[in-house]
């Protein structure tokens, strides 16, 4: 009996200890987005894997948006940043998390046409 | 009653069937020792029921007694300060029955005033013990931050955890740390954010000593004090059994919750522990309503293996594999992202070798931190993220023996230890194109070697208790270049003379005299010698210290040296309790502490800082100060308890840069500067009321701490305003497998800050205390 009591209460102690050990939900989606341009633009972002990739992005129209998605966790860094190639234009350039933005930049007939956003995935 | 286990047998019992004899009687004989290691117990009462035989245990805590008839006996050991412990034995004709037993201290709840009562006597200087049950009682976050209750410690607080331990205003490497009486932790942080004690989980210690001043010399190098952590320990029975202890714990500010879980077990020859914690808290609201960054996460588990290979022989390992995550840090730079850490440990002991030769003891252990530190949840991260990664790493020993010469004691042992560390910064310019990384090197490869041989010899006779120790060191450091770049690759600065060697000394010698059975006077006379650290040695342009500059470490520093004298009273009646009172003054040689470097040689590095300092050796700075308590006695149930301490410090020359615009534009010498970062004087009163025979004990405790305006000018160091704070607590046992302890903190909600608080980086505002806090703790005991 005494045992079995002991048990018990042994067995609710391991579940509580469990329980305060909260699942580790630190994922993110992070999206990369890029739009309002109509002249073309050369992009470079760091992916998934940390490296940084570079692409040139042709453009039909100012409805063109181009995006690049991936999971992020917490603390990674998140960076994007675009060079537009006609400066009597301009480029929006944004950082979504979990479809919320996050960090935003835009230019506009600027001649150094480049907009770059970056930051770090905040800590919840 | 039947007495709960946890709390009773804690020994071990080796039944060894000596030779046989003619003679028609038996013998029982043994030692009989404290928990702790290496503390015999006198004066033990060892009585066989319903018989005549009895004895008492000597200053060896050995006892015989002889002549007994055969039978079958039941053997009951009792102590005043001990539980009572009671053993069967059958003892046949001839029989030279040994019983080697160790007692446990009485553990009820809120017994601290009668364990510094107790513990007066033993030492000709000031030590603080710290029991299990005062320590479970504690909501406190970490062991720094619980160190803070004892007269005249403190801690330099920087964030919500990883309080660094104060004692006496030394601080940092100048107090020495350890572990079960040997393992030695570093911390990766240069700016210390995990401390030694930050690496081990409160609710796995059994006890803590705090040995003031430079005198105990068994434990490694100590230069103005000596902090031992016993963390609890698997023990033998005689028969089989299980024992668990669950414990709950919730603070309200702060929404903090703890958790602990403990099973130990075995019997007579294999014996095993298993423990986990894990403590959770948020941010927390001061008096005056701001929320302060302190969020934290920690756990860890904990296995511990111990067996009795042959009689007398006793065999531990054990593996502390702990975890911290997201530690905020608003006084520094960077937060703590993770911290992982391994400790190993391996002990053997072996007793009664033969009559004088008594034990030897071997310890050995390795323990590695892994710590990541950014800045990610600061402004600043907005255009450089960066990230620390750093590994360090001790591995070392010790090996002691312990003789009976001529009735007194003497220890010869020696120790060693070597520390790693190696570490870099990764800088991402995050708003710079193609996101441009630069890798700095925080600790490159270094390392420091220490090896130590000890001795001590102490005399304990009916009037008074004499040591002394000493010890020399081999100290040896190294590091690769010592180097940084700017983004050009072009160096700021470089540094590739790393080595340096140094032979240290340090003696220690004391004596306590029991003038009658109402006083004891206690003085002790010491001279330590410690080398410098690693932060002091090789640390590249980082701001680390208190005032505003990057630091820059110097690898041919001299060691620094304590000479320091205590003295103590003891004066105690039935009617007044004990009144004891102790002061110390100390001079300190070659103080190490940092002088500017022109901006010429080397520029500063880091955000908002106005200069460079490099680490040097003063020529020599004091400190003294003094602390009394009273204890009361059990007035029928009512217990009072005073205590009181403070430090100062002293610098006899020192330099005061002169700062306008961010920059030094002068110099200035000044003459008695205070040292900085010292704590004012304190006073704790405590009341409790013990009721419905010990159940239910209230208490309410009051401190006071004075102003701190003795700061340093060298050091640009802020006064502090003084407070008094309110604390109410109440223990309820409501049965011996379930205690519950509730209360609330901070009742009148003050908003205030300990002087040894860093300020918030980049800025001069206080880093606050919490504010009102609710806590209950509720502990199962099976």
């Amino acid at each position: 009996m005494e045992k079995m009591k002991r048990n018990k209460i042994l067995l609710f102690f391991v579940i509580l200890f469990v329980a305060a050990c909260e699942p580790n939900d630190d994922e993110h989606k992070v999206t990369y987005r890029i739009s309002d341009n109509e002249s073309g633009f050369s992009v470079s972002y760091r992916g998934e894997q940390g490296d940084i990739q570079r692409k040139s992005v042709d453009v039909s129209s100012a409805e063109d948006i181009w995006t690049y998605a991936f999971t992020g966790t917490e603390g990674d860094i998140v960076y994007v940043s675009a060079n537009y190639k006609d400066p009597e234009t301009g480029i929006n350039v944004e950082i979504l998390l979990n479809g919320k933005v996050f960090r935003q930049e835009s230019s506009l007939y600027d001649t150094l046409n480049f907009v770059t956003v970056s930051g770090s995935i905040p800590y919840e | 009653m039947k007495q709960f286990a946890y709390h009773t047998i804690l020994a071990f019992l080796i039944f060894a069937t000596g030779s046989l004899s003619a003679q028609n009687t038996a013998v029982v004989t043994g030692t009989i020792l404290d928990k702790m290691p290496d503390a015999p117990i006198e004066d033990v009462e060892i009585k066989i029921k319903s018989t005549p035989y009895a004895t008492i245990s000597d200053r060896n805590g050995n006892f015989e007694i002889t002549n007994i008839p055969p039978g079958e006996y039941e053997i009951i050991f009792s102590h005043i300060g001990y539980e009572k412990l009671k053993m069967g034995v059958l003892l046949a004709t001839g029989d030279l029955r040994r019983m080697d037993v160790v007692m446990e201290p009485k553990t009820k709840v809120l017994k601290e005033v009668e364990i510094h009562s107790k513990r007066f006597e033993e030492a000709p200087y000031s030590i603080e013990h710290i029991s299990k049950p005062v320590i479970r009682q504690s909501t406190r976050k970490d062991i720094g931050d619980f160190l803070r209750e004892v007269p005249n410690l403190s801690g330099v607080r920087k964030g919500g955890s990883g309080v660094d331990p104060v004692v006496r205003g030394f601080k940092f490497k100048q107090v020495a740390v350890v572990v079960d009486g040997a393992t030695k932790i570093e911390g990766g942080c240069p700016n210390r954010m995990d401390p030694a004690v930050s690496h081990v989980s409160i609710m796995d210690v059994e006890n803590m000593e705090i040995h003031k001043g430079p005198f105990a010399l068994r434990y490694g190098p100590n230069f103005g004090g000596l902090i031992n952590l016993q963390t609890t320990r698997p023990v033998s029975y005689s028969e089989y059994q299980m024992h668990i202890t669950a414990i709950k714990g919730f603070e309200s500010n702060g929404n903090g919750n703890t958790e602990h879980l403990s099973i130990n077990g075995g019997n007579d020859r294999v014996y095993y522990m298993l423990s986990g914690n894990h403590r959770k808290f948020k941010d927390y609201t001061a008096g005056n309503g701001q929320r302060v960054n302190a969020g934290f996460t920690k756990y860890n588990y904990k296995v511990q293996l111990g067996t009795e290979p042959f009689i007398d022989h006793r065999l531990l390992v054990s593996y502390d594999r702990s975890y911290g995550r997201n530690m905020d840090f608003p006084a520094l730079p960077m937060d703590e992202r993770s911290d992982d850490t391994k400790i190993y440990q391996f002990e053997y002991d072996i007793d009664n070798i033969s009559e004088k030769f008594r034990r030897i003891t071997i310890r050995l252990y390795n323990s590695d931190v892994h710590h990541i530190m950014d800045n990610k949840q600061r402004p600043f991260s907005d255009t450089v993220i960066a990230v620390s990664d750093i590994r360090a790493n001790n591995m070392g020993g010790r090996l002691e023996a312990a003789f009976d010469l001529f009735n007194n004691d003497l220890f010869l042992g020696m120790d060693f230890e070597q520390i790693e560390k190696n570490g870099e910064r990764v800088k991402n310019f995050i708003l710079q194109p193609n996101l441009p990384v630069k890798t700095e090197m925080l600790w490159n490869n270094a390392e420091i070697t220490n090896t130590g041989f000890y001795t001590l010899w102490e005399s304990k006779r009916k009037d008074y208790t004499l040591n002394i120790s000493g010890r020399v060191d081999m100290n040896s450091a190294n590091s690769g270049k010592l180097l940084l770049e700017n983004m050009m690759g072009k160096p700021v600065y470089e540094n590739d003379d790393t080595d340096s060697r140094h032979f240290n000394y340090s003696l220690s010698a004391g004596i306590l005299y029991t003038f009658s059975k109402n006083l004891d006077i206690g003085f002790s006379i010491g001279r330590a010698t410690r080398s410098p650290d690693m932060t002091e040695r090789f640390i590249v342009l980082l701001p680390i210290g208190y005032d505003n500059y990057d630091y820059l470490g110097n690898p041919q520093l001299d060691p620094e040296i304590n000479n320091e004298a205590d003295l103590k009273i003891g004066y105690r009646t039935e009617n007044l309790g004990l009144l004891q009172a102790g002061g110390f003054f100390s001079y300190v040689q070659d103080f190490i502490t940092g002088r500017e470097v022109p901006p010429a040689v080397v520029k500063p590095q880091s955000k908002d800082v106005v200069g460079v300092k490099e680490f040097y050796n003063a020529d020599h700075v004091y400190l003294y100060g003094y602390e009394f308590g009273w204890y009361s006695p059990d007035w029928s149930g009512l217990n009072i308890s005073v205590t009181g301490a403070v430090t100062y410090g002293v610098n006899p020359e020192s330099i005061k840069y002169i700062v306008e615009n961010g920059e030094v534009v002068g110099q200035q010498t000044l003459k008695n500067d205070p040292l900085s970062e010292i704590p004012p004087f304190e006073s704790n009163i405590k009341v409790k009321y013990s009721m419905f025979n010990r159940k239910l004990i209230p208490v309410a405790g009051v401190r006071l701490v004075a102003s701190q305006n003795k700061v340093s000018q060298a050091f640009y160091e802020q006064e502090t305003p003084g407070f008094v704070l309110a604390d109410f607590r109440l223990a309820y046992e409501f049965s011996e497998e379930l205690i519950i302890h509730a209360g609330v903190k901070n009742i009148f909600d003050k908003a205030y800050y300990e002087h040894l608080n860093r300020r918030i980086i980049g800025s001069n505002a206080p880093l606050y205390e919490p504010g009102i806090s609710f806590f209950i703790n509720m502990t199962v005991n099976l």
